[in-house]
């Protein structure tokens, strides 16, 4: 379980407290600059300046060496640029350089993760010659092969294609179902309304809302955090929205 | 390149004014008279070796500033450390107008590196970044080079001027294996460094907020990297003057003989330092000139054209 009691930045997040089950899917969502990234980089303990506590599984997060963290955690950031010419498949191995758990163990999370993402092709290929979705997949399969309880995840959709949105969004889905605590940040809220189990609304760096999709979503709550109407489109197979500048 | 390293090194030892074997006049390796014993052992060797540590500590610098700070124009210059050496020894050597052979002057060179790069580390903040380390780096080259002009422009006579000078300019010459046993320690920490913060080095293959996440104590692996970086540097400025270029070049050939991954990278930019000092070490000596160059002059008159030369063959590959 994740407990953040009063955890507030001095500039960009108002205090903000929240618990969270394990095994659920937890999407943050707000406008440009509202407090997403902050909020998932606290939580990856990638900022300084934060005050309030933090607990994972009875453990002070906010204590945690950067060595410690690594074996909770595993954050997928924003963008990732990559400027040296290595391998698909040396990444993947890097990406758990630090982690305690057996080469074999690793090397079985490393093939789980070249499947999910369809790298086969790619692997021996220098990354810097990959086109941007194709490096972003790249960036999600280290994710995925490092294997950690808890993943936070900031916009991982942006820059893929619809087939690897959908397959982004069911691998977190999965990742979640297995006992997993994800939190992703998005922007597509159609996404967000379809497969999240919780979520959380920032405004100007303070929590709006925070519940069920159908909670969270109201038409008051969207008219002040994105200054939008929306249509929901909505019938068995998924959600679709028709959002109107107020 | 082993190979090849030995081949020069050999040349190396036997190419100088006085040609080994058949009272000089005559190229060989058997020393075959006692002064040619003398020549080789007190003088070539530790010449030899010196050039090779040099090559070795500026290759392992260069490549190893490139991978940390993700600049390809990254070279040991550039932190301001070779500079911030430079200016403690110029400085000693005009306060006490000795001249460059006191054996306790190495050691002030290496405490200016060092100190130089406290105020690097001070000035870049904690959990600097490549480019803020760079942009200290630059101010801290830029002071130190306008105090080692001070110290010239106050020379207190021309012969301590064209000393001073030329020692600045760098050269392997006529050290003995003093210089070489001062070196050994530096390169020998330095190393054992970088092996402890091997990991990190390889973690170098994705962006700086990645790195940050894959759990790294950031600050103290960072430091601890600049650190043999100046170790490395400071210790090849005491005891060869400023070379430059040498850490700029070697990690580019490297790359372009197609050798990415960090970990070889560096000892392989390690080795192409190495080699390449050896032998343009070896055509100054060979060079028939009325005083003997400057190796760091020779060093910049043939790596900057050859480094243009490199990147126009780049561009028609990338082409």
């Amino acid at each position: 379980m994740l407990k953040l009691d009063n955890i507030a930045h001095s500039e960009r997040l108002k205090p903000l407290s929240f618990t969270a089950e394990a095994g659920q899917l937890i999407g943050v969502i707000g406008a440009n600059g509202a407090g997403k990234s902050t909020l998932l980089k606290i939580m990856a303990g990638l900022l300084n300046d934060v005050s309030g506590a933090a607990t994972w599984a009875d453990q002070d997060m906010t204590r945690w060496s950067a060595i410690e963290r690594r074996q909770y955690l595993a954050f997928i950031p924003q963008q990732t640029q990559f400027q040296e010419p290595a391998t698909v498949a040396d990444l993947l191995r890097t990406a758990q350089i630090n982690l305690r758990a057996g080469a074999k163990e690793l090397a079985q999370w490393r093939q789980l993760s070249i499947e999910q993402f369809e790298l086969e092709p790619l692997l021996e290929r220098a990354v810097t010659e990959l086109s941007g979705g194709e490096q972003r997949r790249v960036t999600l399969a280290c994710t995925h092969a490092m294997n950690r309880p808890l993943l936070i995840a900031d916009e991982p959709t942006a820059s893929l294609d619809l087939n690897y949105q959908l397959l982004t969004m069911d691998w977190l889905k999965t990742s979640s179902q297995q006992g997993k605590l994800v939190f992703v940040a998005l922007h597509d809220l159609a996404l967000a309304a379809q497969y999240c189990d919780q979520i959380l609304l920032l405004h100007h760096g303070a929590l709006l809302a925070h519940g069920t999709p159908n909670q969270v979503l109201t038409d008051a709550n969207l008219a002040t955090a994105y200054k939008v109407s929306v249509d929901w489109l909505c019938n068995p197979k998924g959600v679709a929205m028709l959002p109107r500048r107020l | 390149m082993t190979v090849r390293l030995l081949i020069i090194a050999t040349l190396a030892l036997m190419i100088g004014v006085w040609h080994l074997g058949s009272g000089g006049q005559s190229w060989s390796l058997i020393p075959q008279s006692t002064l040619d014993h003398y020549i080789l052992e007190q003088i070539r060797a530790p010449r030899l070796m010196l050039a090779l540590l040099n090559g070795v500590a500026l290759g392992v610098a260069g490549s190893v500033l490139q991978l940390l700070l993700r600049n390809p124009l990254a070279e040991p210059g550039i932190t301001g450390i070779a500079g911030g050496a430079a200016v403690a020894t110029v400085i000693t050597l005009y306060w006490g107008a000795v001249s460059p052979v006191v054996w306790w002057l190495p050691f002030i060179g290496m405490a200016g590196g060092l100190i130089t790069l406290a105020l690097l580390w001070l000035f870049a903040g904690s959990q600097p970044r490549g480019i803020r380390i760079i942009l200290v780096g630059v101010a801290l080259a830029a002071i130190a080079g306008a105090l080692i002009a001070v110290v010239l422009n106050l020379a207190p006579n021309p012969f301590a001027f064209q000393e001073w000078a030329l020692w600045l300019m760098g050269s392997v010459a006529n050290r003995g294996w003093a210089y070489v046993w001062l070196m050994i320690p530096a390169v020998v920490l330095a190393v054992a460094l970088l092996v402890s913060q091997r990991r990190y080095l390889q973690a170098q293959v994705f962006d700086e907020v990645t790195v940050r996440t894959l759990g790294f104590h950031e600050g103290r692996s960072k430091f601890l990297l600049l650190l043999a970086v100046a170790l490395l540097v400071s210790a090849s400025v005491v005891t060869a003057g400023i070379i430059g270029f040498i850490g700029l070049v070697a990690p580019h050939v490297v790359r372009l003989l197609g050798v990415n991954r960090p970990l070889p990278l560096v000892i392989f930019s390690g080795i192409v330092g190495g080699v390449l000092l050896v032998a343009v070490d070896a055509l100054v000596k060979s060079m028939d000139t009325r005083v003997e160059l400057q190796l760091g002059v020779v060093i910049a008159l043939l790596g900057a054209p050859w480094l243009l030369v490199l990147l126009t063959k780049q561009e028609s590959r990338d082409a």
